[in-house]
């Protein structure tokens, strides 16, 4: 087993409205006043080998990118802390600031993630210029050698984001976030908006990176298919804390938790059979809303093996290599 | 809908190209565009085609005061719009009036766009406390009319060029404040604005070279109603008194000046520098109501 | 049997800046009655104005050149907007990706689906809320008779697509066209909507154009599929057959394309290139530029030939046994 490299130790984001003058004014009058605290990512921890990619699995909602940003160092924890090699990722204060660039981040929306009126020689350079990665004589090449690693001709450098398709943003959105030569990579659903010819192209290049450079990632997503070609550990997530975690091939073909069941019992598979019959075993009911969370396991509501105690009690994720948090989690082959 | 959700890539000219020609579609914006364009034009060249140096006391002959449109004075020179009080010739004080009001608007303008985009871009990305300070003194600012609080500073500050200046541009600065702390907070919550966050770069390149270049279009928008206000608000100081010195006449101190002889059929000396003022005013809006029209995402069809 | 939709030669272009745009070119395929059809493709590939077209939606810039779309053998291209609207909702009708942007905010529901009713049919008060409340619970919304005094935003984005699918249902068209109406549902609640369509097909007899991206989803409802590339419809037939053995290049490396086939950490099998622009098409088969397979003869138009239940536009197709 390889050395851990990112450390997340009870970390957790809430995010509470500011409250507005006429608001305080009211509280201070004797009014009562509604505070609306999303619970975004709730005690969260686990770690990040050396080398591996972690898959971050979860519906929208969940805190999966919310998470990601966190160790990503855009946002600061309301609680716990990340760490890479023991270092803090944010640094400390009224105002945390971002303390290293050894992790990187790989937006979802490749239109949004790049600055529309600057070229994206700019765009990749900017940063490595400002850290002294490179020198100001030597940028073209640089930014032309990180091109070249994702795919694109030097050329592209000189034009401007809206000249190229999604895809090829998204190259460059990859190629921004290598240049600033990260140990890990941060991605929050780097594929989900590409069509499916051109998602192969990007999946194939971040296998190819991870050959090459030998890149930690964080890779979050949606998509279960995705995940399970591209991870070697998986993290499921739901409203706010992870319930299961554990190497790829365990958590889809031996899942331990309702939740990662249903999940994967509501993926539409590819039919091939022709008289095979569809079925889905869709997960009763909705997400409840993340500004009141049930008490207890989040999930007791919607779980088909719920009991008495799910609904007090909040199971913890155990320490196992496949750990789950689940008061009753299901045995193997069930 | 999606439909059709396809990349031109024919259609990659420039942005600006694109403003340009739908610009082009509307004929009253071009025809104020090139009102503009020429009163500024005429306004640059002022020295070379003016009849007279109106700010040269030396060549003001006091026998041609008062004298109407027409009038061939002892300069030897016809006064196309007759002369005022002093004797100065009326066609010569309007285009050194709009050279004076024209360069006021636009430093004016410029200053407070250059003040009110950074506050406003810098209290959206930093946020909290600090945010809602610079917010709430541009709010307070705001409830206050601009007159109101260029008057006053106008008269602290005495008369001049530079004083004037300041006192414009404390009226205006405001207005860019807010329209780039709207803007900024807008793009403040977009993906690039994050990425440079987990390079992460500085809060000045953030502000400098990325959010504030992609605020630019409704400051744009904000900038050209400005700048008419501020011509026009430093014509109603220099009307009122409280602009420029006497012995360089703006065109609010010509309206003021020819006021008074109004009842007495003098009507000339107030009537043309007005009309001048008027219709580069009208001009300035015109075209600023097409650049809004054209940059408001809200109006895009 | 005839086919209750017939769509024959469809081609609809748009007028741009850069020229002129073939969205949808020659497409011709049938629907039957309670059949659910898949339509397939990437962004770009014509799908959507599919659809549009068949409801006569097309906005100037863009037209329908040619073809024709006949419901029940009765002439819908040409039709005048009158005639049209007539049709829409009460004989084709069309759930979209985003039920927030179809619903009204300002308006309950019960108030936006009794307009909608009211549009074709002149009904009780009384009688238009009962139609209402039941089709809600055909959707499998609880407490419909509750439900239908509340706002869309009360409602969740899965229960929203709900209300959105009970409005299309209301006036019970023979037809629904249903764009990416899973696409920005969570995976447990795209299963629950999808099971509620697969039975209310059956149920109520009526038949679905269902347009996606994503060949899993549409596998899991349709019996047929037609696949779209550059506004063209490549390759058509019974669902399993397709699925089982492509013959188009395009549709082997769509499904080549899904994580899944490959072993898990292996390179998947990936298409080279872009889909082409559509106002600068290449002369001859759209996807020969991104083909393996491309030889000369691709430089022609391939037609679509049909053999018994499939239809395929290609000049060099594919072995059955290529499996």
């Amino acid at each position: 087993m390889s050395a851990m490299l990112v450390d997340v130790v009870s970390v957790s984001k809430r995010f509470t409205p500011s409250v507005s003058v006429g608001e305080r004014i009211a509280a201070w009058l004797g009014s009562p006043v509604e505070t609306r605290t999303v619970h975004a990512v709730d005690d969260v921890s686990f770690h990040i080998r050396k080398g591996e990619v972690l898959g971050l699995v979860g519906e929208s909602g969940c805190g999966k990118s919310t998470l990601g940003r966190v160790i990503a160092g855009i946002h600061p924890p309301s609680a716990g802390r990340a760490t890479i090699d023991g270092l803090p990722v944010m640094g400390e204060g009224r105002k945390p600031l971002k303390t290293t660039t050894r992790i990187q981040m790989v937006f979802q929306d490749p239109f949004a993630s790049l600055d529309p009126r600057i070229r994206i020689g700019e765009t990749i350079g900017e940063g490595p210029l400002a850290h002294g990665l490179v020198g100001k004589a030597d940028v073209h090449a640089y930014v032309a050698q990180w091109l070249a690693a994702v795919g694109l001709p030097a050329e592209a450098a000189d034009r401007f984001p809206h000249q190229f398709s999604g895809g090829q943003r998204q190259r460059v959105a990859i190629a921004r976030a290598l240049a600033m030569q990260p140990d890990v990579l941060v991605c929050d659903e780097p594929v989900a908006s590409l069509d499916v010819s051109i998602q192969a192209q990007i999946i194939n290049l971040f296998l190819k990176l991870r050959r090459e450079l030998d890149v930690t990632m964080l890779f979050i997503s949606h998509d279960l298919g995705v995940v399970r070609h591209i991870s070697d550990r998986v993290a499921i997530m739901y409203l706010g804390r992870i319930v299961e975690l554990g190497p790829t091939a365990e958590i889809y073909d031996r899942p331990r938790h309702p939740y990662t069941r249903a999940l994967l019992d509501s993926v539409p598979k590819l039919v091939t059979g022709s008289d095979e019959l569809v079925t889905f075993k869709p997960i009763q009911g909705e997400l409840p809303s993340p500004l009141s969370p049930p008490p207890g396991c989040h999930f007791h509501l919607r779980c088909p093996s719920a009991q008495a105690r799910c609904r007090t009690d909040a199971p913890r994720l155990d320490a196992a290599a496949h750990s789950v948090s689940c008061h009753f989690p299901l045995a193997a082959g069930e | 809908m999606s439909a059709p959700p396809v990349p031109v890539k024919a259609l990659a000219d420039t942005p600006f190209a694109r403003f340009r020609d739908e610009f082009k579609t509307s004929p009253v914006a071009v025809a104020a565009l090139g009102v503009v364009v020429l009163i500024c034009f005429v306004a640059l060249i002022a020295p070379l085609i003016s009849p007279q140096n109106p700010y040269d006391l030396a060549r003001l002959v006091l026998s041609d005061a008062r004298r109407p449109p027409g009038y061939v004075g002892s300069g030897g020179f016809t006064h196309w719009l007759g002369t005022d009080a002093q004797g100065r010739d009326v066609l010569s004080a309007i285009l050194y009036g709009l050279r004076i009001s024209i360069q006021i608007g636009l430093i004016a303008g410029g200053i407070a766009f250059a003040l009110g985009a950074t506050l406003g871009a810098f209290a959206a990305y930093f946020g909290g406390r600090l945010e809602a300070l610079i917010m709430r003194i541009i709010d307070l600012q705001l409830s206050f009319p601009a007159i109101l609080l260029a008057l006053v500073l106008a008269a602290v500050l005495g008369q001049g060029k530079w004083p004037l200046i300041a006192a414009l541009v404390t009226a205006q600065y405001a207005y860019f404040a807010r329209t780039a702390h709207g803007a900024a907070s807008t793009e403040r919550s977009k993906d690039y604005v994050d990425a440079a966050l987990s390079t992460p770069l500085a809060a000045s390149r953030v502000v400098f070279r990325h959010i504030l270049p992609n605020c630019l279009p409704p400051l744009i928008v904000v900038a050209t109603v400005q700048i008419a206000n501020s011509i026009a608000l430093e014509a109603t100081l220099s009307f009122l008194g409280l602009g420029l010195p006497i012995t360089e006449p703006s065109l609010g101190m010509l309206i003021a000046n020819g006021f008074q002889y109004m009842l007495s059929g003098r009507y000339w000396i107030s009537i043309y520098p007005g009309v001048a003022l008027i219709v580069l005013i009208v001009a300035i809006n015109l075209v600023g109501d097409q650049v809004r029209d054209q940059l408001n995402p809200r109006l895009k069809r | 049997m005839s086919a209750l939709l017939e769509v024959s030669g469809l081609t609809t272009r748009f007028s741009t800046r850069a020229g002129v745009l073939n969205a949808v070119e020659d497409v011709s395929f049938t629907v039957d009655a309670g059949e659910i059809v898949g339509l397939v493709g990437e962004s770009g590939s014509g799908k959507s104005v599919t659809g549009f077209s068949i409801l006569g939606l097309i906005d100037p810039p863009g037209r329908i050149v040619s073809g024709s779309v006949k419901l029940d053998g009765r002439e819908l291209v040409g039709l005048d907007h009158g005639a049209l609207r007539s049709m829409r909702g009460r004989e084709i009708a069309m759930v979209f990706q985003d039920p927030s942007a179809t619903l009204n905010p300002v308006l309950t529901i019960g108030a936006q689906m009794q307009l909608a009713i009211a549009a074709h049919e002149k009904l009780s008060e009384q009688a238009a809320v009962a139609r209402c409340v039941e089709v809600l619970n055909t959707v499998g919304i609880p407490d419909a008779a509750a439900r239908i005094r509340a706002y869309p935003h009360q409602f969740s984005g899965g229960m929203r697509q709900r209300v959105a699918i009970a409005i299309a249902l209301l006036n019970r068209p023979k037809l629904i066209i249903c764009d990416e109406p899973t696409t920005a549902l969570d995976v447990s609640i795209q299963a629950q909507i999808l099971t509620e369509m697969k039975s209310l097909a059956a149920r109520l007899g009526t038949a679905m154009i269902w347009i996606s991206h994503d060949l899993a989803t549409v596998s899991s409802v349709a019996s047929r599929i037609l696949v779209m590339y550059a506004g063209r419809l490549i390759e058509s037939g019974p669902i399993a057959d397709v699925l089982r053995t492509p013959r188009h290049p395009y549709t082997l490396g769509l499904l080549n394309s899904l994580p899944g086939i490959a072993e898990p950490g292996q390179d998947l099998v990936q298409i080279r290139g872009a889909m082409p622009s559509l106002i600068a098409l290449p002369p001859g088969c759209a996807f020969q530029p991104r083909c393996g397979f491309a030889r000369a003869e691709c430089a022609t138009r391939p037609e679509l030939t049909v053999s018994g239940a499939r239809g395929l536009r290609c000049h060099f197709p594919l072995a059955e046994a290529a499996e």
